[in-house]
């Protein structure tokens, strides 16, 4: 089937199936906005309550709710999605490739991203209401003594899922920035956007999975009934800290990309180059480094050491630094520049103007001696606000103008286009600068008196969120009037050609970005456009030889370009596997029936998605020749498992500080911490080490197997593992029913707990290892490795061993200290 | 030396290690944190053997050598926020009490 034949299948399988990643970054568009709405109305509900003294409009229970969501909604399932459209769409074009290096798993992050989000939904209407303690979800509001709705819970294993998708998303553009940029194509010669896109997604990489941490715990408190948060060991404490060490990140997070696309306007439309654009990046480097190590800075009200307060005061500070760089270089590119005020242009100006106001603010926060005085109160709301909505999303708006000419091929209002500004920054500035001067009232709170005197600035902030609100409105009529009738954008309407690659194809571009069978080179004279046996300096069967059988599998033997014999470019089973999680997740809280329809589908698709990749039904385009520094020497899939690799040390590492924090604690508590051999039996612990040493072993010999194309070893090493490994979780589940015959279950102290999540969690790895060895040893056995062709066992062998590593620390913690 | 028996060294070496681990925790428990500081310097050299042979870090490029360090190291602040959080518990006398 050729990618003509495609443009007759149904169009809602096609959205339904798609992978190309255009397409992926639209569906990002469409649903981020729609979220945007969603949690826009959740904060004029709860905007209505506090305008004036003593309002009814809400209740306690639903004000919370509202304001929970509202946030929960906004950072989560908003900004960043919306800039993952951005990141979808024009990332691949940017760096020169034809699509993402994962096409099928980049369906799948935006239907996992669905999926979370229609748990989240639904999250309202199971028993009780959703999550009501604040987006923190500060412990222990967060316990089921004080939040004991099912909707909490559900709310919480919505974020597991988008977490979940984020990360696969992260691997995927890894993979892809690094890895499959365009020949000539050095990491700085792309625009700020993808810079910044790269480092934000170091961000995530390590953030993300470190809220997935607490959550994994925290959904266990409330279902399973583990201590973490109720004891005095873990606590509010543990919460804090875990939260906020991926808080810090993820305000980045949001804010990054839109802070780089306003760099890109600015240049654009100054017509200038980057001011000292490798300051902007050094500085960009400096402020990821330092998120990592500022988070105490929302915490300086806790019980920490004095100390810790005083590093942590300082890092703050030194973080205003390399924003004040960028800030500044940023400032410097319009100088002197021809600026043309196109709607893109003025809301880049604007992103950075409230930018510079919201880092102002920050600069007191950080301060503990004021920090006492405005921590929790609107002064905070009003900062945050400034930073991630007025830089982030004003800049990602911009992005919106900027790019939306070549994602639909169609101009919009220009003058409608500057209206919307206008009434954009009345509205915003209306809504979020009078908070300041609510330094005095705290921001969790749904009523209020008139002797405060907050009544008439709340009712002016009021006024302004309805007039932000407009402004959507206005926002969305001039997108769709576009649609419907704007003039025919031309390739380079913004005459940004030499800016970056994406307004050197047509709008939209086609299927595979470039002109049929070339791609794009980048030379000491700007970009061209070559054919790809001129990259390779010869015919097709060169590049066979250069890059191996193993990593080009789809080269045709005609000697075609590669993409020209390019399979289908849908696949069902991203769509499937999401609706299943789903289903399944939902069917806890809505009924049994749906949980197991919900594990059919969600078997059924990972059998058809094996079966596909058997089959090779699906073709994914083949590695780049270009730009792979500093990830030469790895192959696509290998560095793919290597980056989830790192992303799982970001997940068992602050597990395990968890561990000796609760530990720790119990020293002081009077908590008896169970002595080695007292509860765990050892030997069972180290015939299951002896077990996962053996497999580590046997796996061993069938890479070794496979790379001699010695089949026997392959298949017989792949055989061992997979039943070393499901003997390994059958004594785990001996050792569990003995536990509970014992009276020892999930809640019954911290160690029990602790015990419980860590190597049930770890027990999940080994079970999905056997799933995917499953799939391993059918391929073995038809045929499918050989000693060129064999990355899927190379893969598993890392994240094996990695499975290995992380009970060489489960067994000691547990058993022998 | 065959690659065979260089992975066949390595599970004698992991075996011979988890044999030491688990004497130490249980033969010379009088040790005190001694022993527990030995368990834990074991484990973490079988983990490091672990990323070197069986994760196969050892052939792979020195940037994923890199980012594997970068990934432990982002660790480290938590570990020491945690560590000095514990002096200062008000938490637990707030909950104790309470
Ligand atoms: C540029 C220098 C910045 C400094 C020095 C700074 C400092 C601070 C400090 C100390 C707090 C805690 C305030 C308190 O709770 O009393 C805070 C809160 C916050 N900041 Fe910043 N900030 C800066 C920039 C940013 C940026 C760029 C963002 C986001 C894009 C951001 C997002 C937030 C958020 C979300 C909170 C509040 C979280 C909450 O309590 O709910 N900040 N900031
Ligand atoms: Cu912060």
């Amino acid at each position: 089937m050729e990618g003509k034949e495609q443009t007759r299948v149904n169009p809602l399988i096609v959205w339904l199936f798609t992978t190309n990643h255009k397409n992926v970054g639209i569906l990002y568009l469409v649903t981020s906005l729609y979220f945007l709405v969603v949690a826009g109305i959740l904060a004029l509900t709860f905007r209505i309550q506090l305008t004036v003294p003593e309002n009814n409009f809400l209740t306690a229970s639903a004000y919370n709710q509202a304001v929970t969501a509202h946030g929960l909604f906004m950072l989560l399932w908003v900004v960043t999605p919306l800039a993952s459209a951005f990141a979808n769409y024009v990332i691949p074009i940017q760096i020169g490739a034809k699509d993402m290096a994962f096409p099928r798993l980049n369906a799948l992050s935006y239907w996992l991203y669905l999926a979370s989000g229609i748990m989240a939904l639904s999250s309202f209407f199971a028993p009780g209401g959703t999550a009501d303690w604040g987006w923190t979800t500060y412990a222990p509001l967060n316990t089921l003594q004080y939040s004991p709705q099912a909707g909490g819970s559900l709310m919480g294993l919505a974020i597991i899922i988008l977490l979940s998708s984020s990360i696969v998303a992260t691997i995927n553009f890894m993979v892809t920035i690094f890895r499959l940029r365009a020949p000539g194509m050095k990491l700085m010669l792309l625009p700020l956007f993808s810079i910044f896109w790269l480092v934000t997604i170091f961000l995530m990489l390590w953030a993300f999975p470190a809220f997935l941490a607490p959550l994994i715990l925290l959904v266990a408190d409330r279902v399973l009934g583990t201590v973490f948060f109720t004891s005095p060991e873990g606590g509010a404490l543990l919460w804090d800290h875990l939260l906020w060490f991926f808080g810090h990140p993820e305000v980045y997070i949001l804010l990054l990309p839109g802070l780089a696309i306003t760099g890109d306007i600015l240049a654009v439309f100054s017509g200038r180059k980057l001011y000292a654009k490798k300051v902007i990046v050094g500085a960009l480097i400096v402020a990821a480094i330092l998120s990592y190590i500022v988070w105490v800075h929302h915490m300086f009200m806790t019980g920490i050491h004095p100390g810790l307060r005083e590093a942590f005061n300082i890092t703050t500070e030194l973080i205003s630094i390399p924003f004040g760089v960028i800030t500044i270089s940023y400032i410097l590119t319009l100088v002197g520049g021809k600026i043309r005020f196109t709607t893109p242009m003025l809301f880049a100006i604007g992103a950075l103007a409230l930018f510079i106001i919201g880092g102002a603010s920050g600069v007191f926060n950080s301060s503990v001696a004021l920090n006492f005085g405005m921590r929790g109160t609107f002064w905070v709301v009003g900062h945050f606000h400034y930073t991630i909505v007025g830089g982030g999303i004003t800049g990602l708006i911009a992005g919106l103008y900027y790019w939306w000419p070549k994602m639909t091929g169609r101009m919009f209002n220009e003058k409608l286009g500057k209206l919307h500004f206008i009434i954009y920054m009345i509205g915003f500035n209306l809504l979020y600068f009078p908070m300041h001067a609510l330094y005095d009232m705290p921001r969790r709170i749904y009523v209020y008196e008139a002797a405060t005197g907050w009544g008439p600035i709340n009712m002016l902030i009021t006024m302004g969120g309805f007039l932000f609100g407009a402004s959507f409105i206005l926002f969305f009529w001039i997108l769709l009037d576009s649609l419907r009738r704007g003039p025919v954008a031309s390739d380079d309407p913004w005459n940004a050609k030499n800016y970056s690659i994406e307004w050197n194809v047509p709008s939209p571009p086609p299927e595979f970005n470039f002109p049929e069978g070339k791609v794009p080179v980048i030379t000491a004279q700007g970009l061209e456009f070559r054919s790809i046996n001129e990259i390779v300096g010869g015919p097709v069967s060169g590049i066979s030889a250069r890059i191996g059988p193993s990593k080009a599998p789809n080269i045709p033997a005609n000697g075609g370009t590669p993409m020209e014999h390019h399979g289908p470019h849908l696949s069902p089973w991203p769509f499937v596997l999401s609706m299943g999680v789903a289903m399944t997740l939902l069917g806890l809280f809505f009924g049994p029936g749906l949980l197991i329809l919900g594990l059919a589908v969600f078997i059924g698709s990972l059998v058809g998605w094996g079966w596909e990749d058997l089959k090779e039904r699906f073709h994914v385009a083949i590695e780049a020749l270009g730009e792979k520094w500093p990830f030469d020497k790895v192959e696509n899939h290998t560095f793919a498992m290597w980056v989830f690799v790192f992303g799982e040390i970001g997940l068992f590492g602050p597990l395990f500080m968890a561990y000796f924090f609760v530990r720790a604690n119990a020293s002081l508590t009077g908590f008896a911490w169970p002595l080695p051999g007292q509860i765990h039996d050892i030997t069972l612990g180290a015939l299951n080490t002896i077990l996962l040493f053996t497999s580590g072993l046997t796996m061993s010999l069938a890479l070794i197997g496979a790379k001699r194309g010695e089949e026997d070893l392959l298949r017989a090493g792949l055989v061992a593992t997979f039943i070393l490994g499901a003997v390994f979780l059958a004594v785990k589940g001996f050792e569990w029913s003995e536990l509970f015959a014992e009276g020892i279950t999930f809640g019954s102290d911290i160690s029990a707990s602790l015990y419980y999540v860590l190597t049930g969690i770890h027990g999940a790895h080994v079970l999905a290892g056997l799933i995917a060895l499953i799939y391993l040893i059918i391929k073995a056995y038809k045929g499918g490795f050989s000693p060129h062709r064999h990355v899927g066992v190379e893969a598993f062998a890392i994240y094996w061993g990695m499975v290995d590593a992380v009970w060489m620390f489960l067994f000691p913690l547990f058993y022998l200290i | 030396m065959d690659e065979v028996w260089k992975y066949v060294m390595v599970y004698a070496t992991l075996m011979a290690a988890l044999v030491i681990e688990v004497a130490l925790a249980v033969n010379w428990r009088t040790l005190g944190p001694l022993s527990t500081a030995g368990v834990l310097a074991i484990a973490s050299l079988q983990a490091v053997f672990g990323f070197l042979y069986y994760m196969h870090g050892i052939y792979g490029s020195r940037s994923i050598t890199l980012m594997m360090i970068l990934s432990l190291a982002v660790i480290i602040p938590l570990f020491i926020a945690f560590l000095f959080s514990i002096e200062f518990p008000p938490h637990i006398t707030q909950i104790t009490e309470g």
